[in-house]
């Protein structure tokens, strides 16, 4: 986020007053820490009450209109609000130290991956030499929150919905992984702000340099992936609420709850937010400064995710297996195998 | 061979009695029980082996409330019966009383039967297509449904002051005639609600996800059908041409043109199917009956107080969701000795465990949503 | 193999249609009512709070007690009590539960002399507590002409003696 040199600096400054060398660390450490929540809490309660539109107008009706004024725009603040003060209920047969740790482990979880998020050139808290392999490994830990929450909840609808998460989140890993590898192998790079840079230029002069302009079947497959990752429709056979109630959360309320909500929202961002560095070019785009460009990419493709969850049905369990082992597996394969290819043809020798 | 297939039988009892299985309870409160029942599933791993369906929730009496009121009393009852179709329930229990009593409803009030309760019957469709969506996760779906369902709402109120229990009918005809204008307002809503058939289409039945989730599933084998006595679109669906308004006419359907939409296999997707073509075929015979309807009363002239002659009277009417029968003894007094009501759901529901063992807890839900169940009609 | 990508296009392609038909809706108008600050024009036939109709001329009751709207009333939610003989017949007390009244518009058919009413778009009945619902003599007794069946649109006659008729005409939609 800052240079190097001046973070230096400020650790020689506290240095010379004798303070030891892990303070400022912490410091500095805790400071990141608060700037990321406060960004996940924010940009969560916009989506919450975005998609509360958004659906609201695809089905012909308002929506928040009410708390603040203008459209509802304080609806999110408001829940947020009466989640925080209503009751905590722990259930008297519930694993009382799994269910306490359940929504934190999956709010970690998405918390951890902002770290590699590049917002702009040098807006990254720490731009790993490893960002993508990091975030996946990072985001599958979501799934063991998941199943924290449906066993610890002694219930058996949060069971079902617990195992049913484990399912996809272990069949939806594989075509996610593979399909990110084509864009990858023409970059060269896990580094985030390698594969920005990478997408710099333009193709034959005329199209961006993104890299869904050549790996446009990868960018489907990463997306679907992503969906299905992030438990939406209509992949949301986790929390089905016409099926399992409401699945793993089922026993969960008030500010508990509220955070595997903000959880959901802050998943939906990463898996965007990658979607918009690996494929949409990151930060690059002419005019405006380069996060804007990020926010606006990002939320655009927040916006198709919302957009699907009000459109379609929910999948079958079977289906879904189905969709990840058979369709999008094979398809991620070939477009791998395809890409290195071309890659292997085109590249000069040597 | 016997002896083998016999062995491999037990073996496989079995294995499935080892097998960790789990009884789940669905309802009373569940958001796809359509209400407050109460299904006891037993499951292995996602598949659903055993379903024991427990009704009663809303028992209130309705048989017994009717048999302490006089005649024209128990219609606003029978609205409560199944509160998404209640001018049929009207429309039953008075068809009853006329036969009954013998009495002859004017030409008009025929008519405009037919006509609010044909539009009756989209509502009732709308709405069942509605929570259908909902049931297989598509919210959208459900909103428009009910945004269309609120213009029959919206009709019905101009005529009758209510927008769920309406108590227009009355013995011997309506309660009013129908406002000046309303049948052109009903003639417009027509012409909206047309296109609108084809925006469902595009968020169900052309969707992929809409298709394999419901085709190939809950499947009804005709015989089954019978033998459960099932009525309506379940009958229908399981490839069977039974519809009262034809086969056992009553009011003036015999005047009026219409298809009967059956379904070969008696999957969940051709209940579907066949509700979303009823929807077509109940607009086709409101236009017939708007451009017959002819003027006149809307009441026969009957008396303050009814009495019924000594006698009884089963009379049926095809409602949304099925055979809508009521069933009356009277002793000559002003109430009825006996008063039964034919439920269609409460049959139509009685075939669920023959269709849920095998199949998934999502199509559970999906196969209880196609049955069409109305809480308040199954318990009365 | 041709039949495997035709289906995954297949599907691929409803779901785009799925989605534009979505898209459309997005910058449709929205067709609920903001109510409290909006209020729905509701029919003249809304069944709502009863009222005792009186005759414009007099300003009295045209109920003359003769207990048949109590009667036929299948919740029993109407109590009532008269005074007077013949013509001059007048209710005493008369009150209408209505935590019980099922809104079936038999009393009303049943009047011979028009006396109660329903159609007077007086929907807002909500109270802190259940006697807030039980109404008397004084709270049903009409203020101007309200329609009722035998007299839908205005008063036949009195139309130019009470002009501003509230819940005359088509509205009703007097809150």
């Amino acid at each position: 986020m800052v240079s190097a040199g001046a973070l230096e600096q400020f650790y020689a400054l506290f240095e010379a007053w004798g303070i030891p060398w892990i303070v400022p660390r912490l410091a500095i450490m805790l400071g990141v820490v608060s700037i990321i929540i406060g960004f996940i809490s924010v940009s969560a309660m916009f989506l919450i009450w975005w998609e509360r539109k958004i659906s609201a107008h695809i089905q012909a009706r308002f929506g928040p209109m009410r708390v603040g004024g203008w459209h509802g725009w304080a609806q999110s603040i408001a829940d947020g609000l009466k989640l925080l003060l209503k009751e905590d209920i722990i259930p008297t047969r519930a694993d009382r130290p799994v269910f306490i740790l359940a929504p934190i482990v999956v709010f970690a979880a998405s918390l951890a991956t902002y770290v590699v998020i590049p917002f702009g050139p040098g807006l990254i808290v720490q731009d790993l030499n490893i960002g993508i392999l990091y975030i996946i490994a990072i985001s599958s830990l979501t799934v063991v929150g998941i199943i924290m929450a449906g066993w610890g909840s002694n219930n058996k609808y949060a069971a079902l919905g617990a195992l049913r998460s484990a399912a996809q989140a272990v069949s939806y890993e594989v075509p996610l992984v593979i399909s990110l590898l084509g864009p990858l192998l023409l970059v060269g790079s896990l580094r985030m702000t390698d594969i920005v840079e990478y997408q710099g230029g333009t193709w034959l002069g005329i199209l961006p340099g993104w890299l869904i302009v050549v790996q446009p079947l990868a960018f489907l497959i990463y997306f679907t992936c992503a969906v299905a990752e992030t438990n939406r429709l209509p992949f949301d056979i986790p929390e089905a609420e016409s099926e399992l109630v409401s699945g793993f959360h089922v026993e969960y309320s008030g500010m508990r709850f509220a955070i595997f909500f903000l959880a959901e929202y802050a998943n939906m961002f990463v898996v965007c937010a990658i979607a918009t560095t690996v494929f949409l070019g990151g930060w690059q785009g002419p005019l405006l400064a380069p996060w804007v460009w990020f926010l606006l990419k990002t939320y655009f493709l927040l916006f198709v995710m919302i957009w699907l969850r009000w459109t379609l049905a929910r999948v079958r369990v079977d289906q879904l297996m189905h969709v990840a082992w058979k369709v999008l597996l094979p398809l991620a394969f070939v477009n791998l195998g395809i890409t290195g290819l071309l890659v292997l043809v085109l590249s000069p020798m040597g | 061979m016997t002896t083998i297939n016999l062995h491999l039988q037990q073996v496989k009892e079995r294995t499935t009695e080892s097998m960790e299985e789990m009884w789940v309870n669905m309802g009373p409160q569940h958001p796809s029980t359509h209400g407050v029942l109460r299904l006891l599933l037993k499951l292995d791993g996602e598949v659903v082996r055993e379903c024991i369906p427990y009704l009663g929730y809303m028992h209130r009496c309705h048989e017994k409330i009717g048999e302490n009121r006089a005649y024209v009393q128990i219609i606003p009852y029978t609205d409560r019966l199944d509160y998404l179709a209640s001018m049929y329930n009207n429309w039953a229990y008075c068809l009853a009383c006329e036969r009954l009593m013998e009495i002859s409803i004017p030409a008009r009030a025929e008519y405009l039967r037919v006509i609010i309760g044909e539009l009756q019957r989209i509502a009732s469709h709308l709405i069942w297509l509605g929570t259908f969506g909902l049931d297989l996760g598509n919210f959208t779906l459900f909103m428009w449904c009910f945004r269309e369902r609120e213009m029959i709402l919206d009709l019905f109120e101009a005529v009758s002051g209510q927008r769920i229990n309406y108590s227009f009918m009355r013995i011997g005809g309506l309660a009013l005639d129908v406002p000046e204008g309303w049948l052109a307002d009903v003639k417009a809503f027509l012409a909206w609600f047309t296109p609108r058939l084809s925006e469902y289409d595009r968020l169900s039945t052309d969707n992929i996800i809409w298709q394999k989730r419901i085709q190939g599933v809950g499947i009804l084998k005709p015989e089954d059908a019978i033998s459960y006595a099932c009525s309506g679109p379940m009958l229908r669906g399981s490839g069977i041409r039974w519809d009262l308004r034809r086969d056992d006419p009553y009011g003036i359907y015999d005047r009026f043109e219409f298809d009967i939409p059956v379904g070969p296999n008696g999957d969940v997707w051709d209940r579907f199917w066949v509700r979303r073509q009823e929807m077509e075929q109940s607009v086709k015979i409101v236009e017939q009956g708007l451009k017959a309807i002819p003027p006149g009363p809307v009441l026969a002239p009957v008396a303050k107080k009814l009495r019924a002659p000594v006698g009884d009277i089963y009379s049926r009417v095809e409602s949304p969701r099925g055979e809508l029968g009521h069933y009356i003894v009277a002793d000559g007094s002003e109430r009825p000795y006996r008063y039964k009501v034919r439920a269609p759901t409460f049959v139509n529901l009685s075939a669920l465990p023959v269709m849920l063992p095998g199949y998934m807890v999502a199509d559970a839900v999906a196969i209880l949503g196609s049955v069409d169940i109305v809480l308040c009609e199954v318990d009365r | 193999m041709w039949r495997y990508l035709r289906e995954i296009w297949r599907g691929f392609w409803s779901i785009l249609l799925s989605m534009q038909i979505t898209l459309r809706y997005l910058f449709t108008r929205a067709v609920t009512v903001q109510y409290p600050e909006e209020k729905r024009q509701l029919p003249t036939r809304a069944l709502t709070q009863h009222v005792l109709t009186i005759d414009l001329e007099s300003q009295e009751l045209k109920c003359t007690a003769c207990d048949m709207c109590a009667r036929i009333c299948p919740a029993n939610c109407i109590h009532l009590a008269g005074e007077g003989k013949g013509k001059a017949r007048r209710p005493k007390w008369f009150v209408i539960d209505h935590n019980l009244c099922m809104y079936c518009n038999l009393c009303v058919e049943v009047c011979p002399f028009d006396a109660i009413s329903m159609w007077t778009g007086k929907y807002e009945l909500g109270g802190f507590s259940r006697t807030n619902l039980v109404y008397d003599m004084e709270t049903m007794h009409a203020d101007g002409f309200y329609p009722t069946i035998m007299t839908p649109r205005s008063p036949p006659g009195a139309a130019a003696k009470a002009p501003a008729a509230p819940g005359g005409g088509k509205g009703g939609g007097k809150g």
